[in-house]
C-alpha cells in the first residue's frame, strides 16, 4: 500500500502490465532513434528552440505529478489505441523517407499516446495525456511557416516603433525594417523577432497554466495569451532598445539585454502571465463571491 | 501486435536506400543564349540572385534589349529526400541589406496560351536607393509551383512514389526603378514563357538519359 498527496491509500501497482508499458515505450523510443539525434542538434544550434531541451522535463513532471491517480487506476487495454500507433508510425515513415522532419518529429507524442492507450487502458491515459501532448512542443515548427511571420513581425515591430519613438522624444526616419535615429541607424533584424520563439512562449504558457489548479477557462486564456504577452514584451523591448541607442549610441547595443534577447522576453512574459494571472483569478473569485 | 508495427516502420527507415537521382546531364541549354528577341551573356550579380551552396548545377545569364535588363538563374538541386541538400528559403531573394520586401502574386501564362495562367510569387526587393523584382518558380519535370507549400507536397510525393527527388529553381530578376514594378512585370512576362519551355525540354532530355 502507499499514500497519495492527500494521505489517501492507493494500491500498490502490479508490476506485469508497468512492464509491458516499459517494453511498449523502449519501442517507440527504439522506433524514434533516428529522427531524436537531429531535433536535439536543432535545439543546440538555434537559441530561440533551446526550450526543447526543458520540455520532455516538464511533460515528465506534469505525468509524476498525476502518479498516485495513475497508479489508483486500474490497468486495461483499448484497441483504440492501434490505429493511433499506426497512424503516428506511418507519418514518421513517410516523414522519414522524405525528408519532411516535422512531420516525422509530431507523430513522436502521437505513437506514444496510441501505445500508451492499448498497453495502459483508458483510465491511465485520461492522467497522462497532458504530459505527452505537451511532448508537442520540443518539435520546431518548420522554417517554410516561420520565415513569412518572422519579416511581417519584423516590419510590423519597426512601424510601431518609429510610430512610438517620437512620443519619447526621440526624432526617427523608418525605411522599412530600417529605423533611422540622428546618432544611429538601427535593423530590425530576424534575430529581434519573436517569432521564432512562438513555440517557446506557448509550451511557457502551457507550462505556467498547469502549475496549480485554476477554473479551466483560466487555463486556457493563459495559453491563449502567452504568444501575445511575449510577442508585446518584444517590442517594448525593441523600443527600450531605440531610445537607449538615441541617447547611449551604440553601448546600448552591446549589452547583456539586447545580447540575450531571447531571454529578456522570456522573463518578461513570466512577469506578465504572473500578472494576468492574479488579474484573472480575482476575478474569478469576485464573481464566485 | 504493436511491437510488429514498431518493427516494420524501422525495419523501413533503416532498410529503404536513399533516393539516387543525379544531375543527368542538364546542361546549359537549359537557358539559352537569346530569349524572346533578349541577347543574353553569361553571369548575373549575386546580390541580384544569391548562389545557393546546395546547387548541383546552376546556370546564370544577363539577358538586354536595348537598354532594359534582366538576369535569370536556373538552378538543379538533386537528392532532396535529404532536407540538408535542399534550396534555402533565405537565399531565394537578394535580402541582405533589404530595407523592405514587398510581396506579390503575378498572373502569368507560362506555356503562352491565353487563359492558362498561373499565380507566381514575386518579390520587390527595396535595397539601397534601388528596386529590384524577382519572380521565382519551382519546377519538376513539366510541373510547375509557385507556393512553397505545394511544392513541398509535390516533391514529397515525387520522393515517396517515384523515388525521384531532383527540382529545379527558376529565378527572374529585373530592375524595377525607372518602370516600376509594372514595367518590370511586363519583362518577366516576356522572358517566362520561353524560358519554361527550354528548361521544361532540358528536363526532359535528362529523363530521357
Amino acid at each position: 500500500m502507499t499514500f497519495g498527496p492527500h494521505g489517501r491509500a492507493v494500491p500498490r501497482p502490479d508490476l506485469a502490465p508497468w512492464a509491458w508499458l516499459g517494453l511498449g515505450g523502449a519501442g517507440v523510443f527504439a522506433a524514434y532513434a533516428p529522427v531524436v539525434p537531429s531535433m536535439v542538434a536543432e535545439w543546440v544550434q538555434f537559441p530561440s528552440l533551446s526550450h526543447g531541451f526543458a520540455i520532455p522535463l516538464i511533460a515528465a513532471f506534469l505525468v509524476w505529478g498525476r502518479r498516485a491517480r495513475i497508479s489508483a487506476e486500474r490497468f486495461g487495454t483499448s484497441a483504440i489505441g492501434i490505429p493511433l500507433v499506426a497512424l503516428g508510425l506511418m507519418l514518421l515513415v513517410v516523414g522519414s523517407l522524405g525528408g519532411e522532419s516535422f512531420l516525422a518529429r509530431v507523430s513522436l507524442p502521437l505513437t506514444l499516446l496510441g501505445t500508451v492507450l492499448y498497453l495502459a487502458g483508458p483510465g491511465v491515459t485520461r492522467h497522462v495525456w497532458a504530459g505527452i501532448a505537451y511532448l508537442i512542443f520540443m518539435v520546431p515548427l518548420p522554417f517554410v511557416f516561420l520565415k513569412p511571420l518572422t519579416y511581417q513581425s519584423q516590419l510590423f515591430d519597426a512601424t510601431l516603433t518609429a510610430r512610438a519613438l517620437p512620443w519619447l522624444g526621440v526624432p526617427v526616419l523608418q525605411e522599412g525594417i530600417f529605423l533611422h535615429l540622428p546618432n544611429i541607424s538601427l535593423e530590425v533584424a530576424p534575430d529581434c523577432s519573436s517569432v521564432p520563439a512562438i513555440a517557446a512562449l506557448a509550451a511557457l504558457g502551457a507550462a505556467y497554466a498547469q502549475m496549480k489548479p485554476r477554473p479551466a477557462w483560466i487555463r486556457v486564456l493563459l495559453v491563449v495569451a502567452a504568444v501575445p504577452l511575449g510577442l508585446g514584451s518584444n517590442l517594448v523591448r525593441i523600443i527600450l532598445t531605440a531610445l537607449s541607442a538615441y541617447h547611449f549610441g551604440r553601448a546600448a547595443l552591446d549589452n547583456v539585454v539586447h545580447m540575450f534577447n531571447g531571454t529578456t522576453v522570456f522573463l518578461a512574459t513570466v512577469v506578465l502571465l504572473v500578472v494576468l494571472d492574479t488579474v484573472l483569478l480575482r476575478l474569478d473569485r469576485t464573481k464566485a463571491g | 501486435m504493436l511491437l510488429v508495427l514498431m518493427a516494420m516502420a524501422f525495419g523501413v527507415i533503416a532498410f529503404v536506400p536513399p533516393v539516387q537521382d543525379g544531375d543527368r546531364g542538364f546542361g546549359v541549354n537549359a537557358i539559352p543564349t537569346s530569349l524572346a528577341g533578349w541577347a543574353a551573356t553569361d553571369g548575373a550579380p549575386e546580390e541580384a540572385l544569391p548562389r545557393d551552396p546546395n546547387e548541383t548545377v546552376s546556370f546564370r545569364r544577363t539577358y538586354r534589349e536595348g537598354d532594359r535588363v534582366a538576369w535569370v538563374s536556373v538552378a538543379l538541386f538533386v537528392r532532396q529526400d535529404d532536407p540538408k541538400r535542399r534550396a534555402s528559403l533565405n537565399l531565394v531573394h537578394p535580402e541582405a541589406n533589404a530595407k523592405r520586401i514587398e510581396g506579390l502574386r503575378v498572373p502569368i501564362s507560362l506555356n503562352g496560351t491565353a487563359g492558362t495562367s498561373m499565380t507566381l510569387p514575386a518579390k520587390v526587393i527595396h535595397a539601397g536607393d534601388g528596386r529590384l523584382l524577382v519572380v521565382h518558380w519551382y519546377q519538376i519535370g513539366g510541373r510547375i509551383y509557385g507556393s512553397e507549400y505545394w511544392y513541398r507536397l509535390a516533391l514529397l510525393r515525387d520522393v515517396l512514389v517515384e523515388r525521384r527527388a531532383t527540382t529545379v529553381l527558376v529565378r527572374i530578376a529585373v530592375p524595377a526603378d525607372r518602370g516600376g514594378p509594372e514595367g518590370a512585370l511586363r519583362v518577366v512576362a516576356t522572358l517566362a514563357p520561353p524560358l519554361y519551355a527550354s528548361v521544361s525540354a532540358a528536363l526532359a532530355e535528362g529523363r530521357a538519359r
